[in-house]
């Protein structure tokens, strides 16, 4: 039977974690992938398998405020919110401005794209190449985690069913420099094949231009953003480009799939980070 | 008004402000829901269908409910309206589950249990060959023609390639829909279409009814390509059917997924070329062409006519051997789309020759010129070019609108630069426009106080191509008045006349022709009082144009004569292939980026020959679309299947240009003046995509010094070949 389901929309926060704490609940923010993916004929009610709780509306969940040491941003800010933020770091905000369509980057919440954890989501690169953590509360509790630990496989997260994603905090750099290349099928408009995203730090008082604390996520290749610390630590020691790359080479595991090959997602995003690195090397 | 006053589109405020009342829109009254029942296996047999007792409001429309027929009736009647016993694709349709309520629809629909026998599917055209070598009938069609012998050929080296071209989705923005309704003993179909009275004809074999007991009205048509020209006919049986056992109107209006994964798409296509060469130029091509069909024939066959037909392009190449066939697999159903096999054959003759070219080390324009053909000179079927051909003028102007010489001698590394010039035959392959369609158009002349009105009556439809507007123009042009005194009545079988299908470019240039003589005469007679020439023609037992009158109105009816110079044998394929030619060259500029393998088309330059323009505007229209188009085809529209079931079937995994892919595009034309069109108009609409991605293919060529054979080229596709020659990075 097509599931007959209620849905609940709260003012408030506490209200949001009290229903949270009594039944399991579908969360939906902006709902551009969710209620695409739940649509089952037009006209028809959406196959939800439980009651929905809508949260864009929660107040608490719509900030983006500077504090020591990070950036607090509400898991419901809108993507374009972000885009349009006039201090949040560049490097989120550009990658997040290459996501969908202006339509969809209005609807859709920073929070939703993080939360739903699908291996093309193109927020996941900038948030773990950053350490940044996520904020989750439920009625009880709250708890604070990496990004990285967070997502824990294609549309897996370590989210407990009583919990909402409420908030986003993004580490403050001491990093002045990026590099982001995404690849779709097309210019615009399109899910990832790959992207590669390079944070570093140019040493301005060298003659030669020089990296320095570099931190590199590749995301979309595997099912989990790739970051290897160790060979971060080996380009900033200047190391043997070629065994950095294989470094790398090693850690992807993709699949063809019916938008790209194993082989080409991986030698192009082994392509796009020599490219970078090599005018270091030179 | 005069033929050269610029006009806006006549449906284009509306569309834009979102008032348009497409079929999904409109809302009948008691109207329920159709939901289909779908194979959910690619090849086997139906052992037996549990359904469960339908609830009060659900019905099941299936092949028992069938009134006359279960077969769609195309061309042959080889599709079955809904699968009975067997299926032969994923997807095929086996019965239609209908209700007011689509929650209730679903539910009843997901209770439905389906048993079958499933055998091994044929899915690919190599498959389908070897199963011909037992079973003959996995051949649907064939055909072959040539000339001269190659026995006798004096050559001195061969060139030989093999190429390929995948599905390409026609992605409307309009999906298929449609409406039935029966009443007063008329079943009534509404839909989005190309072809009121295909579907008519269709419907009259399925339900045994005549065309006073049918009716088929065309709603607005927001987008087709040939995806609505046959596919249609099927989906309006199915809900004929339902409207009539359920006896409320039925909606069936596909969803976004189901039309991409099992509507009509671009036939994939296997394409042999071996050139004789003697003295650097071509004097024999062997050439043969396999389309990926799909389990029916459907129009399959015409498909291939024109494939095979189109070739040899603009050449004159001496002997000649032209062989095709349909293959049947359990793939989905292949069918009409913009171009109709043209695409598939111009992307490997352009290709090939751009090839040769290189391999000769000649410059592929200077080499492609030196084969043209001219005026009075044999096609490849044994006709005669008629009309004036300028094919030297267009290359010309190519080369100076592109600046072309200067632009190769400062070619950059990674940047490359593709030439295509194709022919486009307007309407019908032979003698088809006299042997199966005889168009008939009226017109109907109301006197008003304050002069008088001209109402169009056609079976053509406005489906976002602008023939609306051309229409109109024409008879405007021609009777010396407003457009807005002439107007166009929505094709609708009970009122408006047979005068053909809105397909194979022949919409300006067959049905605007005979309303530019049917408007000439109404105007003779409503100027001078002269009335047509009554005599009977001999072949169709009726004047070409006959007018009556009243007092208040003046009917008008112009019926189509094939040219005395046409002369065609479908069983030989030999004479002219096509009333007229249009003719298309264009130069596409590409970057490639060697590190993501990347092919950017930066440019596409591109002059047509489509006799006197109807109207300039609406040519860019069709020029900005097909370019559009093409580069998608070229290196975007991936559209793979495996094991029978399409792989991209939603936006997000099937990319057709946006915005920020379409290149510049920098657009002029030839005017030269065609004697039996409408003020000298040729066909325009198929012709501005064909060119384009064998242009593309040929400048990536050109950037890499790699040969990529397949469409589309994608950047996997580019990143293989130069990993294939490494010496060549």
């Amino acid at each position: 039977m097509t599931a007959h389901f209620k849905s609940h929309r709260p003012s408030t926060l506490k209200e949001a974690l009290e229903l949270l704490a009594n039944q399991p609940l579908t969360i939906v923010a902006g709902g551009t992938d969710l209620m695409v993916r739940k649509r089952q004929w037009q006209g028809a009610t959406r196959r939800f398998s439980s009651d929905v709780l809508f949260v864009k509306q929660l107040e608490a969940l719509n900030h983006i405020v500077k504090h020591p040491g990070y950036w607090a941003i509400g898991a419901g800010v809108t993507q374009q919110q972000v885009v349009d933020h006039p201090h949040l770091p560049a490097y989120l905000k550009c990658a997040v401005s290459q996501m969908g369509t202006p339509a969809i980057r209005n609807a859709a919440t920073i929070g939703g794209n993080v939360v739903n954890a699908a291996h093309v989501a193109d927020t996941l690169p900038p948030l773990i190449a950053s350490d940044a953590t996520v904020v989750l509360q439920s009625a009880k509790e709250t708890r604070e985690m990496p990004v990285a630990t967070f997502v824990t496989g294609k549309y897996e997260t370590q989210l407990k069913p009583n919990e909402l994603l409420i908030e986003i905090r993004v580490p403050h750099l001491d990093i002045s420099h990026f590099s982001y290349q995404k690849l779709g099928n097309r210019s615009a408009s399109i899910l990832s094949k790959l992207s590669v995203l390079v944070l570093w730090e140019r040493l301005s008082d060298r003659p030669q231009a020089h990296l320095s604390k570099v931190r590199i996520a590749i995301g979309a290749v595997d099912d989990l953003v790739i970051r290897a610390p160790h060979l971060e630590a080996a380009v900033d020691a200047k190391q043997a480009l070629p065994q950095i790359l294989e470094g790398y080479r090693a850690l992807m595991h993709s699949k063809d799939d019916k938008r790209s090959t194993k082989l080409y997602k991986e030698t192009v995003a082994i392509n796009l980070l020599n490219q970078f690195l090599e005018g270091f090397y030179e | 008004m005069k033929i050269t006053d610029s006009v806006c589109r006549l449906d284009s405020q509306e569309k834009i402000a979102g008032q348009t009342k497409y079929i999904e829109d409109v809302s009948f009254e008691g109207m329920q829901y159709a939901k289909t029942l779908r194979s959910a296996i690619v090849c086997g047999e139906i052992a037996a269908i549990d359904y469960p007792d339908p609830p009060p409001g659900i019905t099941v429309v299936d092949a028992s409910d069938v009134l006359m027929a279960n077969e769609v009736a195309m061309i042959l009647n080889d599709m079955p309206i809904f699968a009975d016993r067997k299926v032969t694709y994923f997807g095929e349709p086996i019965a239609l589950i209908v209700g007011q309520d689509k929650d209730a629809v679903l539910d009843y629909l997901s209770a439905i249990r389906v048993h079958y026998l499933e055998k091994p599917a044929i899915v690919s055209i190599e498959a389908a060959l070897k199963e011909a070598k037992t079973d003959p009938s996995a051949i649907l069609s064939q055909h072959a023609y040539g000339r001269g012998s190659f026995e006798d050929l004096d050559w001195d080296m061969t060139f030989e390639r093999a190429y390929e071209t995948g599905y390409q989705e026609q992605l409307y923005m309009e999906k298929q829909g449609v409406v039935a309704t029966y009443q007063e003993g008329v079943i009534t179909v509404y839909g989005s279409l190309q072809c009121p009275y295909y579907v008519l004809n269709a419907l009259k074999h399925a339900t045994g009814l005549n065309e006073t007991q049918l009716r088929v009205v065309q709603s607005p048509t927001g987008g087709a390509f040939g995806g609505k020209e046959e596919y249609p006919s099927l989906l309006a049986c199915q809900v004929a059917m339902a409207a009539k056992k359920v006896g409320a109107p039925v909606q069936l209006v596909m969803d976004r997924r189901e039309d991409m994964a099992f509507t009509t798409k671009r036939h994939p296509s296997k394409i042999l070329l071996k050139s004789y060469v003697k003295d650097d130029h071509v004097v024999g091509v062997d050439c043969n062409i396999q389309l990926d069909a799909g389990s029916y024939i459907g129009l399959s066959d015409v498909v291939l006519q024109r494939a095979m037909l189109t070739l040899m392009g603009c050449y004159q190449i001496p002997v000649l051997r032209v062989a095709g066939q349909t293959l049947r697999t359990n793939n989905v159903f292949a069918g009409a789309f913009r171009g109709f096999g043209a695409p598939q054959s111009m992307f490997a003759l352009e290709l090939h020759m751009h090839q040769l070219a290189t391999a000769l080390n000649k410059d592929p324009v200077a080499f492609k010129r030196a084969h043209y053909v001219h005026q009075g000179e044999r096609t490849s079927t044994g006709g005669i070019f008629n009309e004036p051909i300028y094919l030297e003028a267009l290359t010309d102007q190519l080369m100076a609108l592109s600046d072309y010489e200067v632009r190769r001698a400062q070619k950059g590394p990674n940047e490359g630069y593709g030439f295509a010039i194709i022919p486009h035959g307007g309407g019908f392959t032979g003698d088809g426009e006299a042997t199966h369609i005889k168009a008939t158009v009226k017109l109907r002349c109301d006197r008003a106080q304050e002069g008088y009105t001209v109402t169009i009556l056609v079976s053509n439809v406005e489906m976002g191509q602008g023939a609306l507007t051309a229409l109109t123009k024409i008879v405007a042009a021609t009777l010396e008045i407003p457009m807005e005194r002439v107007f166009y009545q929505n094709p609708d079988t009970f009122v408006s006349p047979d005068s053909g299908p809105t397909v194979a470019s022949r919409t300006t240039l067959v049905v605007g022709g005979l309303l530019h003589q049917g408007a000439r005469h109404l105007k003779a007679y409503l100027d001078d009082g002269i009335l047509p020439d009554p005599t009977l023609d001999p072949r169709l037992g009726v004047p070409l144009i006959e007018l009556e009158h009243t007092d208040t109105r003046i009917w008008v009816t112009a019926h189509f004569k094939q040219p005395d110079y046409v002369k065609w044998c479908q069983e030989t394929l030999q004479g002219n292939a096509y009333m007229a030619y249009s003719w298309s060259a264009v130069l596409a500029r590409v970057t490639v980026d060697p590190v993501t393998y990347v092919a950017n088309c930066t440019d596409i330059w591109s002059v047509y020959d489509v006799g006197v323009p109807i109207d300039e505007k609406l040519l860019l229209g069709q020029i900005h679309g097909g370019v559009v188009q093409g580069i998608g085809y070229a290196l975007l529209e991936h559209m793979t299947s495996s094991n029978g079931k399409i792989d991209q079937t939603s936006f997000s995994s099937y990319p057709i240009p946006t915005t920020m892919d379409i290149p510049k595009m920098h657009s002029d034309w030839q005017i030269n003046r065609y004697v039996d069109g409408p003020f000298g108009a040729k066909a325009a609409g198929e012709l501005t995509l064909v060119a384009v991605a064998p242009a593309v293919a040929a400048a990536v060529q050109d950037a890499l010094g790699i040969e990529v054979n397949t469409l589309p080229i994608t950047p996997e596709k580019i990143g293989g070949a130069l990993h294939a020659l490494p010496t060549q990075r």
